[in-house]
């Protein structure tokens, strides 16, 4: 099925796809067939170099790994809201 | 034409004076702003707020004047005749005659099918028509995971070296394991082919490039054997929407500038963009592997952008990394629209802030660091921005309120002696000059971008909605960083990914909330405590407020076709005379769009049903595994829970599995055109019928 796609074989030989005996041609044209995916193989070593990351990965590896960003977060929210809130209650109640 | 400079003939005090001079600028035009909000502050004593606001401009000033200086350099260069150190300059404008051994690789994931190989189509077209396609082989590299996406592009494959008479010279891999997407799908290549080519032509699915510069690309790597990799400027072609119009005609006119002051300070120690790029196949694969980055969440392991690592490590293996700033015929397409834009920036800022680790690390070059630095600032620049903006409204609302209270005269800025107006006034120098300047220098050869008027028209118009499109995009570029710091990961829905329909009006305000609540809320606020710094913040509120309006209708496909009729946004590829072939055929989208139609679960069905590209499929499955001919491993049962109720009775994760066993799927074809049609689900007797 995939000669008969590959060589055009219903325009050339439609007549005659289901005939006991195929033409030359047609025999010759589907021998010729190669669907290659890739070339032959031919394998390489890819692997990554040890890499220093100098001061950055020291302090990741001391510091980071033992602080969580997420409370911090929560609590500059929070206190920066507070802040506002009381800002707006200075305004509100106390400003001439 | 003056006397080139080839790259063994740039001398240290030639690179330094460039860099000297280049540096040099950015460093006196940053400590000059930065001097100008200091004596802004003088007067009152400077507050703790202040001080925040001056280490975050030092890093925000830096940022743009390096961008001013980037463009003003590239205007002396271009206005004294081009840069004599190039890497174009190496080999003749004829020389292009090599048949080196090159590979062009373009990896996809997911892509439309019809488009990639219409690429590749109008690419091999292009080196037959340059002089032959002797020395380069195709290889289209596939991750997708969406089984319609699979079989389509196998059946596009195959008709494709057919049409073109190049079985073994085209050639198509599916991986089973896509690890670490796109850079482990070009490692795997590297892996299994690397070593047949000298040379490997890197594209993106939507790249295109023209057989005359890939020749050229070869050319210059085989006349420089110390050049590792040659990163072409990629324009922007193929642009319907508004949207994509409007990027390809800024990116037209202001690029080269960018591109030649680029060239200007870093020479040989470019960077490489991940396509559209030649790469010397032996030092990539001996060091730019990509390492683990060291961060103590193992998950976070893998560098998602890894294209300017590997710039650095070639640079770090001693090889040079040139930028190609004037060779023509280098092309991909845009996002068509702003949610699209976004999706994408996404994925480049967990890519670049990534990039920070490498910032200190021993053995990177000078130039490396300064790219990396670029890349993280063009996303962590946001959120300092935003801080900087807060800080600055709130520090300026306090003075306000105290001015007042102490009845002292004068206006908001009087305290400022003048230095605030000189520095916003500086600032905006900073960013519009560069734009002034590549419109003048584009004005002269006006003619494709449709006359001066419309040129200039064009360039206004896009300045205008950039301006009001920057706040909201910060805000989006700050929730980016701030989620990926956490760890968070940010779902961004691609709703369109085609510019033949733009986004809906109520989708717009459905994707793009954000920037009007901040803005509402911006605005109430400084109702209460500050109203008049309302008219000056007044450009970042209406963007923040306009901001799905504006992504509504530059997403439009009628706007975009409208303007094209009133000559706006022009460009030359957009004209029949001055388009390459390549881009002409890789735009012809009528004739294959109905083929490649997808459909629910259609990789099944055509993988079932339809004789050529089941044969087709099981043949490349049993190319790779020639030796399994075990029965299948699909149960019986299952397969019959398939048959007779459908597709949606297995899930993704079975569907895709199936399409890996070729014996399952020999089973099942025959099943289907021999069972009678009562014991089949309509589903699949509609399947049968419609083939």
């Amino acid at each position: 099925m995939l000669a008969w796609r590959v060589t055009g074989g219903s325009q050339r030989w439609g007549d005659v796809l289901l005939a006991d005996d195929l033409p030359n041609d047609l025999r010759q044209a589907f021998e010729n067939v190669r669907a290659q995916t890739g070339p032959d193989l031919a394998f390489s070593s890819m692997t990554h170099r040890e890499m220093d990351y100098g001061p950055l990965e020291s302090l990741a590896q001391e510091t980071w790994h033992r602080f969580a960003w997420a409370p911090l977060l929560k609590a500059v929210i929070f206190w920066t809201a507070i802040f506002f809130l009381a800002l707006a209650i200075h305004d509100h109640f106390y400003l001439p | 034409m003056k006397q080139a400079i080839q790259p063994e003939q740039l001398t240290p005090d030639f690179v330094g004076f460039r860099r000297a001079s280049f540096f040099g600028a950015i460093l006196a035009t940053t400590g000059l702003g930065l001097w100008l909000l200091w004596r802004s502050f003088l007067p009152e004593g400077i507050s703790a707020l202040e001080w925040v606001q001056l280490v975050l401009f030092a890093l925000l000033f830096q940022q743009i004047a390096t961008g001013f200086w980037l463009v003003t350099f590239g205007c002396l260069v271009l206005l004294t005749g081009g840069d004599r150190a190039e890497i174009e300059h190496t080999i003749d404008q004829e020389s292009s005659v090599s048949n080196a051994p090159t590979a062009i690789i373009l990896p996809i994931f997911n892509e439309d099918v019809a488009r990639v190989f219409r690429g590749v189509e109008a690419m091999w077209q292009g080196l037959q028509d340059a002089g032959g396609t002797e020395g380069f082989d195709f290889f289209v590299l596939s991750d997708s995971n969406r089984p319609e996406n699979w079989i389509a592009e196998e059946i596009a494959w195959l008709d494709l070296c057919r049409k073109s008479n190049a079985f073994g010279r085209i050639f198509y891999r599916k991986r089973r394991v896509p690890r670490n997407s796109k850079s482990g799908n070009v490692a795997d290549f590297c892996r299994r082919w690397g070593a047949r080519y000298r040379y490997m032509i890197v594209l993106d699915a939507d790249s295109i490039m023209t057989g005359q510069l890939m020749r050229r690309l070869v050319a210059m790597m085989e006349k420089n054997p110390r050049v590792g990799i040659i990163q072409t400027a990629p324009q922007l072609a193929l642009g319907r929407t508004l949207f994509r119009r409007m990027q390809q005609f800024a990116a037209k006119v202001y690029a080269p500038l960018f591109a030649a002051g680029s060239n200007y300070w870093h020479l040989f120690a470019g960077n490489y963009w991940g396509h559209n790029a030649i790469i010397r196949v032996r030092p990539f694969i001996e060091h730019c592997d990509l390492p683990e980055l060291p961060d103590p969440d193992e998950k976070k392991r893998h560098i998602f952008s890894h294209d300017t690592v590997e710039a650095a490590l070639m640079r770090k293996a001693g090889f040079d990394v040139w930028f190609a700033t004037t060779e023509k015929g280098s092309y991909e397409e845009g996002p068509p629209n702003l949610s699209d834009s976004l999706g994408r920036d996404r994925r480049w800022c967990l890519g670049n802030l990534q990039h920070f680790w490498f910032l200190f690390a021993p053995g990177i070059d000078f130039a490396n660091r300064f790219h990396i630095w670029t890349g993280v600032m063009a996303y962590l620049s946001s959120p300092l921005w935003l801080i900087f903006l807060v800080t600055g409204v709130v520090d300026l609302a306090f003075k306000n309120r105290f001015s007042l209270l102490s009845a002292l005269p004068g206006s908001e800025f009087s305290y400022s002696g003048g230095a605030v107006q000189v520095l916003i006034l500086a600032t905006l120098a900073l960013l519009f000059v560069p734009k002034i300047l590549a419109l003048l220098t584009t004005i002269p050869r006006s003619r494709p971008f449709g006359g001066p008027l419309r040129l200039t028209a064009g360039a206004l118009i896009e300045t205008l909605t950039w301006t009001l499109l920057a706040p909201a995009i910060m805000l989006y570029y700050t929730r980016f960083v701030i989620s990926n710091m956490l760890g968070i990961t940010v779902h961004w829905s691609n709703q369109n990914r085609s510019d033949d329909k733009g986004l809906g009006f109520l989708e717009s305000y459905k994707i793009f909330w954000l920037p009007p609540v901040v803005g509402s809320v911006a605005l109430l606020a400084l109702i209460v405590w500050s109203p008049v710094q309302i008219v000056l913040l007044s450009p970042i509120l209406a963007g923040w407020l306009l901001a799905p309006l504006i992504a509504w209708v530059t997403s439009q496909p009628w706007l975009g076709d409208s303007t094209r009729k009133a000559g706006l946004f022009a460009i030359p590829e957009e004209s029949p005379e001055t388009c390459p072939a390549e881009l002409h055929q890789a735009s012809q989208t009528e004739t294959q769009k109905a083929a490649f139609g997808l459909y629910p679960h259609s990789g099944l069905a055509r993988a079932v049903i339809d004789p050529v590209a089941h044969s087709l499929h099981v043949a490349l499955l049993r190319e790779r595994e020639p030796n399994k001919s075990k029965p299948g491993e699909l149960r019986a049962e299952t397969m019959n829970q398939l048959l007779e109720k459908g597709p949606d009775a297995l899930n993704h994760s079975q569907r895709y599995a199936l399409l890996w066993d070729a014996e399952s799927l020999r089973l099942l074809h025959h099943e289907v055109w021999s069972r009678p049609s009562h014991r089949l689900h309509p589903w699949w007797q509609a399947r049968l019928k419609q083939l």
